[in-house]
């Protein structure tokens, strides 16, 4: 069989594995096991180079001439070995976080937890444009149980939107623009150098680019960003794993194959529909900086600056020089790594002594002196200071901007940058430099179960910061020619 | 083979004086199951045949046509047919407990008998080639309708039967003479006779009104906006079986006989260009999607939601019909059977729930998630398919729909029914939600039986492999659709 379809069936039957076996003890275990393997399928794509063949699988014909199929390419390879690496990371996580928070019903969550990945897995395998919207579908439809988990009213009504929005982008206008690429070019295969190439209507393809970046509203370009601070009330794995890496960066993934694959880098330059994406990317991004500046609430301040990060790449890709695209690239990887130590740190905060809040951090550096410093790391990151990878995609950023000659958006990358800082430094500084208020239970401290993964991702984040020639060099081999 | 259209008439029909003299609840209910099965396997074997060699005609009596009365059985009729007595096959399975508990006991025989007389009646509708025997059946349809209804032990059951009973002889009124018109211009009863002659009829003023006593008559049978209110009140105080068999079939008669009449019979003298017939209609149910999906958001009580519901479904079928292009027939024709099998199956869930609440109420659903995890989730696909999410049947109607939106000159449209499709959502999740995070309120009294399931289970399974692979609905619908507008032009 296959190595795709035996990656996917296999998440699929470790989800009904999780069903079957929800009353033991342990099932953890298994949890992390069925992500521990999906990592290996992962990386056994890279090293087998399976990739490179691309051929497609069909799997069922959905409607005539359409199947829903699948073939994996470079692109996919890198989004795939992140998210599959930070899926297993946050398992381990997950365990003693659901535990010391008390939740209950916890095979519900790692249910829907793995059918949440699969359906990412699947985003990333897909090789037409109904297979993708076909299981970001389902990827809403499995978060959904996930962000109200907790049942309270407070989440059912947070669901709610998380649901309209995610899904009425989608119907309302990701569908319509689908159907109209199928219509002009009889396909909705991903090709290199698109698909809509011979047409020449350049205010149908404005329209259609408008319809995509609405329809995608996983990639929470405003105004349809809301639902990613209404997914901050589920518990933290949910948040970090995937309202900062599957769920968001899948909206991402899916606009650069979009621009890539479908349109086509040539017909948005000549229609001029990349500067209406670079238009509302960059509104977005300096937009979600001042609103992430007055939220006080640690994953709320951390979620607009997600709506900012997810921008950043929207507009590198808008760009549409080898540079920025490469820079695009680099930032889904780097982003969702410094995102993800973020949300957990925070997560572990909560968990230790119940903060939530950015102004009470302070002096929490002596009681969590591992979390404070990896929240410190992943915070630098997201400011693109050196020496974190964050500087290293902002760097190829600003030469893919100063290769294109869209010279003003230098301002737009200075001035998110500024605002970036200002918000995230007093998450450093706070902790660090100010005093522990004693109101706080000084029993509690940080659990190493909980710190251990985000060491991992910590190292990993410093080794790739010297070691980002590899993805690189990887990148101009099989994704695009610097 | 030949004999095939007949026997699916005759049979049931010779039942009837038999199960009248048996009058025994068990034997009749058993019996109507073994003769709607064996009628079933018929119309299995003439869709077979007619895929294969093309349409049936049977002479009855060996009188030639525009003499003796002729069934004919196309394309067209058998996806009807198979669509309709399928249903009411899904709805028997399911139905006997509910009937039981419902309807009075020394009517069950009666109203088992009403329903295949009823059965009968659409069968009868479909599979005839001669347009008087098609009021004929229909009144049959249409007075067994009016008892199954009034046997609801509600209120307003009886008020809603009587309603029922006005407003459909109104509807039945205007097709006869609808019908007495076109006799009078074309001197022929036979449907393909009719077609033929009427090209050469001189087009008078009469022959328009014709054509808009039809409409009305259809659309009164077929609750088209605004003429669907008797279908609001029949759906709240219908027996629940009854429901969800209606909500099946008796529209979706309305639907054919609106294909038939005027995309096959009158089609030579195309009736939707009078007085831009199509655009009003077109606009109508555009209406009618807004309104209706307005009003289901609106409503507390679940067999109204869905009844608007059902209103706003047939509107999109009538806006795929009226933008006239085979792409528009195909997508209608697909959503004729996705949405019988969908609402049938929500219908049948509620019912079997709720047996002998009339006023099913938002919260009457708390807590039955957990109660009744594995029943529920059929209520959850079902409504998915509903919305027309990826993967069920619903998403190939509406996929159908708006491309043929778009490639028509009423491209604009796809926008209204984008949006109410997502306002779908907004209502169904309403329920959803009330399912699976409210807490139960003495939900406990609810017992579902095994073999009750089944049937649900069925249609969602059927919404699912429909949405997997939709090969048998859109090549059929395909075929039907070229057979009545001739090649796609492109």
């Amino acid at each position: 069989m296959n190595s795709i379809i035996l990656h996917l069936v296999f998440i699929i039957l470790g989800t009904l594995i999780l069903y079957a076996l929800r009353n033991i003890k342990l099932l953890y275990i298994i949890h992390v096991l069925i992500s521990f393997l999906s990592l290996f399928f992962s990386i056994n794509a890279l090293v087998t180079k399976k990739f490179l063949i691309q051929t497609q699988i069909d799997i069922i014909q959905i409607i005539p001439d359409l199947f829903i199929s699948f073939s994996l390419d470079g692109l996919g390879v890198i989004f795939l070995i992140t998210s599959n690496a930070l899926w297993l990371m946050t398992a381990i996580y997950s365990h003693k976080y659901l535990e010391l928070n008390k939740y209950k019903n916890k095979a519900k969550f790692y249910i829907f937890f793995t059918l949440s990945m699969f359906a990412t897995n699947a985003i990333i395998y897909s090789s037409n444009l109904l297979t993708t919207f076909i299981f970001y579908e389902i990827l809403t439809i499995s978060t959904y149980p996930l962000v109200t988990f907790k049942g309270d009213d407070d989440s059912i009504s947070n669901g709610k939107k998380y649901l309209y929005y995610l899904l009425g982008t989608s119907i309302i206008f990701l569908l319509p623009a689908i159907i109209i690429i199928y219509s002009i070019a009889g396909t909705l295969d991903y090709e290199i150098g698109g698909i809509l190439t011979s047409y020449n209507n350049p205010l149908m393809i404005n329209i259609l680019i408008i319809l995509l970046i609405f329809g995608v509203a996983k990639s929470a370009i405003m105004p349809f960003h809301k639902w990613l601070p209404c997914a901050m009330i589920a518990p933290t794995p949910v948040s970090a794993l995937l309202h900062a890496v599957a769920v968001v960066k899948s909206g991402v993934f899916i606009i650069i194959k979009v621009v890539l694959y479908i349109f086509g880098p040539l017909i948005l330059q000549e229609s001029g529909a990349n500067i209406i994406i670079i238009l509302f990317a960059s509104i977005t991004i300096l937009l979600s900086s001042i609103t992430a500046i007055k939220q006080d609430n640690i994953k709320l301040r951390l979620a607009y600056s997600t709506i900012g990060q997810l921008s950043y790449i929207v507009l590198a890709i808008a760009i549409l020089a080898p540079y920025s695209i490469l820079a695009a690239i680099l930032h889904l990887i780097f982003h969702a790594i410094g995102k993800i130590i973020l949300f957990l740190t925070a997560g572990i905060i909560t968990t230790g002594i119940g903060i939530k809040k950015v102004s009470e951090m302070n002096g929490l550096a002596s009681k969590f002196p591992y979390t404070v410093f990896l929240m410190s790391l992943g915070a630098l990151i997201m400011i693109g200071l050196p020496p974190t990878i964050g500087f290293i995609s902002k760097w190829y950023l600003i030469i893919g901007i100063i290769e294109s000659t869209k010279i003003y958006l230098l301002a737009v990358i200075i001035i998110s940058t500024l605002l970036n800082a200002s918000y995230y430094l007093p998450m450093i500084y706070k902790p660090y430099f100010k005093n522990f208020e004693t109101k706080y239970n000084e029993s509690n401290s940080e659990d190493m179960c909980l710190v251990a993964p985000v060491i991992i991702i910590g190292l990993a984040a410093i080794i790739l910061f010297f070691n980002t020639d590899s993805i690189i060099m990887f990148i101009q081999e099989y994704i695009i020619k610097l | 083979m030949s004999q095939l259209p007949i026997l699916i008439i005759i049979l049931p029909l010779l039942l009837v004086p038999i199960l009248l003299l048996i009058r025994k609840n068990e034997q009749v209910y058993i019996l109507n199951i073994i003769i709607s099965f064996i009628n079933l396997i018929l119309i299995c074997l003439l869709f077979h045949h007619v895929q294969h060699n093309g349409a049936l005609f049977y002479e009855l009596g060996s009188w030639k046509a525009p003499i003796g009365i002729r069934l004919n059985a196309d394309l067209l009729s058998c996806y009807f047919l198979l669509l309709v007595n399928f249903m009411s096959f899904i709805c028997l399975i399911s139905g006997k407990e509910l009937v039981n508990k419902q309807i009075e006991k020394e009517n069950i025989y009666l109203f088992y008998i009403a329903w295949l007389l009823c059965n009968i009646g659409f069968s009868g509708i479909i599979l005839t080639n001669d347009i008087f025997n098609l009021f004929v059946f229909l009144e049959i349809s249409s007075l067994s309708s009016y008892f199954l209804i009034s046997q609801g032990n509600y209120k307003g059951s009886m008020i809603a039967a009587i309603q029922y009973l006005f407003i459909g002889s109104i509807g039945a009124v205007f097709i006869l003479l609808g019908i007495g018109i076109l006799y009078v211009h074309t001197g022929t009863l036979n449907m393909s006779d009719i077609s033929d002659n009427i090209i050469n009829a001189k087009i008078s003023l009469s022959i328009i009104f014709a054509i808009g006593l039809f409409f009305l008559g259809i659309g009164i049978k077929s609750a088209i906006f605004p003429l669907h209110g008797w279908l609001i009140r029949t759906y709240a105080y219908s027996p629940s079986i009854i429901v969800a068999y209606f909500s099946g079939t008796s529209t979706k008669i309305g639907i054919y006989i609106l294909i038939r009449v005027f995309l096959d019979i009158l089609n030579t003298i195309n009736p939707f260009e009078y007085y831009s017939l199509a655009q009003l209609i077109l606009f109508l149910s555009l209406a009618g999607v807004l309104f209706s999906t307005v009003y289901a958001i609106k409503q507390t009580e679940i067999k109204k939601m869905f009844a608007f519901s059902s209103v706003a479904q047939i509107s999109y079928i009538l806006i795929a019909i009226m933008i006239l292009t085979p792409e528009g027939i195909t997508a209608s024709l697909i959503h004729v059977f996705n949405h019988s099998i969908i609402k049938t199956g929500l219908f049948l869930i509620i019912a079997i729930l709720f047996v002998n609440n009339q006023n099913i109420k938002l919260d009457d659903l708390s807590g039955l998630g957990k109660n009744h995890p594995f029943f529920m989730s059929a209520f959850v696909i079902l409504s998915l398919g509903l919305i027309g999410l990826p993967l069920t049947s619903g998403f190939i109607s509406k996929w159908y729909i708006i491309q043929s939106l778009i490639h028509s000159d009423y491209w604009y449209i796809s926008i209204v029914v984008l949006i109410t499709s997502f306002m779908t959502l907004l209502y169904m999740w309403k329920i959803i939600e009330k399912i699976y995070f409210s807490e139960s309120i003495n939900n406990n009294a609810i017992t579902i039986l095994n073999h009750q399931t089944i049937g649900v289970f069925v249609l969602a399974a059927l919404t699912i492999y429909l949405g997997l692979d939709a090969s048998f609905t859109t090549s059929v619908s395909g075929e039907i659709a070229t057979s009545l507008l001739g090649p796609e032009i492109k």
